[in-house]
């Protein structure tokens, strides 16, 4: 097996047990922090299969800029050997995005627990049925 | 079918952007609350203005008008494309922004940072206009994030509140995850299509073959499985689903909607759930419709239809057993979006037509019904309907407009209601699908119960009287108020054109694709005079 191909399968498995982690930590952790962590890692590991697809295989590559204008016949060499720069533009977008998406989410984070008292989200969404429960409890006994 | 290029359809999500980002100075730099409002309603009202225009060429000369950002030809750059559909829900949209900028100014008076909340609505009004005209795949993706990053902080504007902070984590969290999938599944799209241009993109899904057209519009062709288009088709729809909360995505929807302000709540009621039926619009009938996929299509189309009778009987349900109001507007929503999903999953005109005429009842009637109930929940500072008792009788006008809008959206004929709910039924009936059919007719049944109950208790006087003091509406509130209900009521009683507009929108969007690729093609071609030679 040609031994790039081998790295890449490596890369592959490793990305796609990296979105099984971050899932699980979005999903199940209840803590803000680690999803937060969690969501670092999801968006970053769908930047990096970005990045891979827009990687050229076969001859070296090159990167997508016209760097001899004196020489007409580079521009077919720099089409058969070039990068694809387009995913690297939209990687940017997506960072740029994610992170002021996890700035939101720690100032989100930062109110909580002034408010709440506890940076448990799981818990903040079902403190409306414990204090149900806690009132039901307390007008039994009297 | 003629194209033209208008610098209006470009500004429509440059003013309040651009407004968006100055606002905050303006406020600070003058300390005064009435140039700041005045400046918001300008900036609404400009894009109001420009949508306008972009809807009057779209409609009334039957062009499709189309805007390149920076000179960029299509496949390479971002270019709106404005079509019936895309400047129908733009026109209503800006329209109800602007009529809503007179209620959030009366809604804040009491408010220091009213400045926050202004500038995250236009935020989220040139995310609107930037998901609806977007002919990019990607872009859609960055128009999310607008307006999701607009959404979450006016969803906690009361930060002081928990329950607020968690309904908007939850809502962020769950958001981000399926936007990071979507971004995913776009890369592995330009994988194989080469392309992220919806025009493109429609031509290729149609016929691989004439990508392979030395013509460098098509260039690239497709490489690669085929699977991943359908892999974009999954994901792109379970994104609509999100955003407009059908039944398995919905259970963000009623912390998030009822925690906010309540003109908040009815912007992201009325108007963010249209986004998603609008992408649902653009992805299945622009892009996929007739093409290579129309088993999977098929498959689609039959999971939307089951959640969507699932969704009505859930919604209507759920909102006899709610005790908050905003709440049992909030199950309202998802039950309306069932409704609404029913007609536009089922495939042809005459469904789409109902689709779209209940999508615009929606949201006029949920924004009528949210600002009315805002007069009382600001009033009262609470939202159960146990203490809420009487209170219709301290504002009898909005006690009048919230009785108009629960009509309206329960569907009674001077309203423009009945005449969506009852083309809804005709869809079904002319489809042979008469399951659906009874299950329309029996969660609007059952809704009307939920509705009355909040009728009943906002009239009934409770034994030991409260006497609160009378508070006199403001002249703009009722102004807001009266002019959504004529609104209503124009929608049932201007039927016939109403309905003619939809017709010829959802024709242009069932056959339409040639149309929306072509003004791409057009485009490009204009803006690349000389052939280029591509090197083999």
């Amino acid at each position: 097996m040609n031994i790039t191909i081998f790295m890449l399968n490596i890369l592959m498995v490793s990305l796609i047990a990296n979105i099984v982690i971050a899932l699980y930590g979005l999903i199940f952790k209840p803590n803000m922090i680690k999803k937060i962590i969690s969501l670092t890692i999801f968006s970053d590991t769908a930047s990096i299969i970005a990045v891979v697809i827009g990687y050229r295989f076969g001859k070296l590559p090159l990167p997508p800029v016209y760097m001899e204008p004196s020489n007409p016949d580079y521009i077919y060499e720099l089409l058969s050997r070039s990068v694809d720069p387009l995913p690297q533009a939209l990687v940017i977008t997506a960072i740029v995005i994610n992170l002021s998406f996890i700035v939101f989410l720690s100032v989100i984070t930062l109110k909580l627990y002034d408010v709440f008292g506890s940076i448990n989200l799981h818990l903040a969404l079902r403190r409306e049925v414990i204090e149900r429960i806690e009132a039901e409890y307390e007008t039994f006994e009297e | 079918m003629n194209y033209t290029i208008s610098i209006h359809l470009g500004l429509t999500s440059i003013i309040p952007a651009a407004f968006a980002f100055s606002l905050p100075l303006i406020g600070r730099i003058t300390k005064s609350r009435l140039v700041g409002t005045i400046y918001f309603m300008v900036a609404t009202f400009l894009t109001f203005l420009v949508n306008t225009i972009v809807f009057y060429q779209v409609h009334i000369y039957d062009t499709i008008v189309v805007y390149p950002f920076g000179g960029w030809p299509p496949p390479l750059g971002v270019v709106y494309v404005a079509d019936k559909t895309s400047t129908l829900m733009g026109f209503t949209i800006s329209l109800s922004i602007f009529i809503l900028s007179l209620y959030i100014h009366w809604y804040t008076r009491h408010m220091d940072n009213y400045l926050l909340m202004y500038t995250l609505v236009l935020i989220l009004e040139a995310g609107f206009m930037g998901f609806l005209y977007t002919s990019d795949v990607f872009n859609i993706y960055v128009m999310l994030e607008v307006i999701g990053l607009a959404t979450y902080p006016l969803v906690a504007f009361y930060s002081y509140r928990w329950k607020a902070l968690a309904a908007s984590a939850r809502y962020a969290i769950l958001a981000a995850i399926i936007t990071v999938l979507y971004f995913l599944a776009t890369i592995l799209l330009y994988a194989v299509a080469g392309t992220l241009n919806m025009g493109c993109l429609a031509v290729k899904v149609r016929s691989i073959s004439l990508c392979q057209h030395s013509d460098p519009f098509f260039g690239g062709g497709v490489n690669g499985p085929l699977f991943y288009f359908v892999f974009y088709l999954a994901m792109a729809i379970w994104t609509s689903f999100l955003i407009s909360a059908l039944f398995p995505n919905h259970f963000w929807l009623p912390d998030a909607h009822s925690e906010a302000p309540s003109p908040i709540s009815a912007l992201l009621s009325g108007l963010a759930i249209n986004m998603g039926v609008y992408f649902f619009l653009r992805i299945v009938y622009t892009v996929y419709n007739d093409g290579l996929f129309t088993h999977e299509l098929g498959n689609v189309m039959f999971i939307t239809l089951t959640l969507a009778s699932i969704a009505t009987i859930y919604g209507a349900l759920m909102m006899g057993f709610e005790d908050d109001v905003k709440r049992i507007l909030a199950y309202s929503t998802i039950m309306n979006t069932g409704f609404i999903y029913m007609g536009v999953s089922l495939g042809t005109v005459l469904g789409v037509t109902a689709g779209l005429y209940h999508m615009l009842n929606h949201a006029i009637g949920k924004i009528l019904a949210f600002t009315a109930i805002g007069v009382f929940v600001r009033r009262y500072r609470t939202r159960n309907i146990e203490a809420l008792e009487g209170a219709g009788h301290l504002y009898p006008l909005a006690m009048f407009t919230l009785i108009a809008s629960f009509l309206h959206l329960i569907g009674l004929p001077p309203f423009g209601g009945f005449f969506s709910k009852i083309l809804l039924f005709q869809s079904l009936i002319e489809v042979g699908n008469y399951i659906v059919a009874c299950i329309l007719i029996v969660s609007t049944v059952a809704s009307s119960y939920g509705y009355l109950r909040v009728l009943e208790h906002l009239w009934h006087i409770p034994f030991p009287t409260v006497i609160l003091k009378r508070e006199k509406l403001s002249l703009h509130t009722k102004i807001v108020l009266l002019v959504l209900v004529a609104w209503t009521l124009l929608l049932g009683l201007l039927q016939q054109t109403v309905y003619t507009i939809l017709v010829d929108t959802s024709r242009q969007l069932i056959n339409g694709y040639k149309d929306y690729a072509m003004a791409l093609y057009m485009l490009y071609k204009y803006l690349t005079p000389t052939d280029i030679q591509v090197p083999e």
